[in-house]
């Protein structure tokens, strides 16, 4: 079928054209009515097929010389003798075929479309032709061998152009989608403004108001993409420079808003994804680096973590080794206890901070009895003394042990 | 894969013209055979561009769209069987009839 792929092969017209050689008279005929035919050919596609209502002007005329070029070639053939090479007159005609395919590929036209203009050039040019041969006088055998001819040859150019269409079709994806992934890396690299329009531009990607990057696991980004936004643009984790054990893509997720955003998330159900903040589309780098940083930050879930939820930590996250030692000094009052005593009290120490002293809510978050948060500020109290009413060290306090002490998270 | 089916079903298409007009011819002889040979692809042609083929202008819904695309292809299947023998038309029924059915399998509103 796809005679462009096998240019000197032309078997279906051949074992056609082999039965039939039309007299010099009748092919004479029908070549003086060539460019009638033609012309009625295109008008009819133009009449009948969708999208084909604009072919007006330079293109319509090339169509219909196209056209042309295609019955002189089918002529040519029907006026062979017998046994005669018949790839030679089709090969033009072929390549033609395929071009058109290619162009009307690149017009924006779908393969049903193309068709179905070979679907009425079929109709209108057997029309024609048959009317032609009918009137030279050739008796019903030959009507019958020329429509085996014409039909044959209508189903050459016809693969020859939808392996043209499908040609660049797959041409220009690659080269988009090479387009499209540079431009996700030059977002998450934080480039220029006018990098990342003309980037846009290059890959033929209309930009939205704004991004959002979510990270997740490389085996799930397909299943994923399939149900965002078309314009979602997907970077492999090498181009992201993420080092993971676990290779890792990233999303860029055009216009999330609030409510879009709870959609996005529910989307990404029992996905181990993070989504960074939504941010002016050229600025989504800084959705990236906050993505990063929180994969890195917080503990691992087996669902989507929205960085939204999480800004206290992330910010507590920002210098691990300076929360580290904070959090040693401000706990170093409890470094003589036994290790079982030292967590027990820096964790009520935590509740009671956050609870602003409520013994009741105290109790109830770390379920003991109230008795029991009250011996424990006691012995606290003791330990610290008027640090537990210093602003300074509250604050200091506050800070350290904000986020649940490691081994409790554990 | 979309593109080869599409093109095996358009060659399907032509194969049921050509074996209208293969028919047709063989089926009188003199004028009525030639009209035969003529009329019978345009005809078929013509019920394809209005009823069945993606951009008809009147296209119907499957299951009637199947069931006429079947119909045309068995009708001038059995024709061509009686008139030139039952192995073409056993050839073009088994192919126009595949075709219509991976078309709606595997590309569906084409």
């Amino acid at each position: 079928l796809f005679a462009r792929n096998s240019p000197g092969v032309n078997e279906p017209t051949a074992l056609a054209a082999g039965g039939l050689a039309l007299d010099p008279a009748a092919v004479r005929t029908l070549r003086e009515r060539l460019p009638g035919v033609a012309e009625r050919t295109v008008a009819a596609v133009i009449a009948e097929v969708p999208g084909y209502g604009e072919l007006t002007g330079q293109m319509g005329a090339n169509i219909e010389q196209a056209v042309q070029t295609a019955l002189g070639a089918f002529l040519r053939l029907a006026e062979q003798a017998r046994g005669a090479d018949p790839s030679t007159p089709l090969e033009p005609a072929l390549e033609g075929a395929y071009a058109l395919g290619r162009g009307e590929a690149r017009s924006g036209r779908t393969m049903d479309a193309l068709l179905a203009a070979y679907r009425v050039g079929a109709r209108v040019s057997w029309r024609e032709l048959s009317a032609t041969a009918v009137g030279s006088g050739l008796s019903a055998a030959t009507v019958a061998q020329f429509a085996e001819l014409v039909f044959a040859y209508i189903d050459q150019l016809s693969a020859a152009s939808v392996a043209g269409h499908a040609d660049e079709l797959a041409t220009t994806g690659r080269v988009r989608q090479q387009y499209l992934e540079r431009l996700g890396h030059d977002l998450l690299a934080g480039a220029g403004e006018d990098v990342l329009r003309a980037a846009a531009e290059r890959a033929d990607w209309t930009p939205p108001e704004r991004l959002t990057v979510v990270l997740l696991p490389a085996v799930r980004v397909r299943g994923t993409v399939a149900l965002l936004d078309p314009r979602t643009l997907s970077v492999s984790a090498d181009l992201a420079g993420l080092d993971d054990d676990e290779p890792r893509a990233v999303l860029l997720v055009p216009d999330v808003s609030d409510v879009s955003r709870a959609q996005l998330l529910r989307v990404l159900a029992g996905r181990p994804a993070v989504l960074g903040p939504s941010r002016p589309w050229t600025d989504a780098a800084s959705s990236y680096r906050r993505a990063v940083r929180a994969a890195e930050v917080l503990p691992p879930a087996p669902g989507p973590v929205d960085t939204d939820q999480h800004l206290a930590a992330l910010v507590l996250g920002a210098d691990a080794e300076a929360l580290a030692d904070l959090r040693a000094r401000v706990l170093a009052p409890l470094t003589g206890l036994r290790a079982g005593t030292a967590e027990r009290l820096a964790e009520t120490l935590r509740s009671w901070l956050l609870h602003q002293g409520r013994r009741e809510e105290v109790a109830t978050d770390l379920v003991v009895h109230p008795q029991t948060v009250r011996y424990r500020m006691t012995q606290l109290r003791e330990l610290y003394g008027d640090r537990l009413t210093d602003p300074e060290a509250v604050l200091e306090l506050l800070v350290a042990l904000a986020v649940p002490l490691p081994e409790a998270r554990a | 894969m979309t593109a080869l089916l599409l093109a095996v079903r358009f060659a399907s298409e032509l194969a049921l013209l050509t074996a209208s007009a293969v028919a047709g011819a063989r089926t009188a002889d003199g004028a009525g055979g030639v009209l035969l040979a003529v009329l019978a692809p345009l005809a078929a042609a013509v019920l394809w561009g209005v009823f069945i083929g993606p951009k008809a202008t009147w296209r119907l819904a499957d299951p009637g769209r199947l069931l006429l695309e079947v119909a045309l292809f068995l009708a001038a299947a059995g024709w061509l069987a009686v008139t030139a023998g039952p192995v073409a038309g056993v050839v073009l029924a088994v192919w126009g009839v595949s075709a219509a059915l991976a078309v709606r399998a595997w590309a569906p509103g084409a």
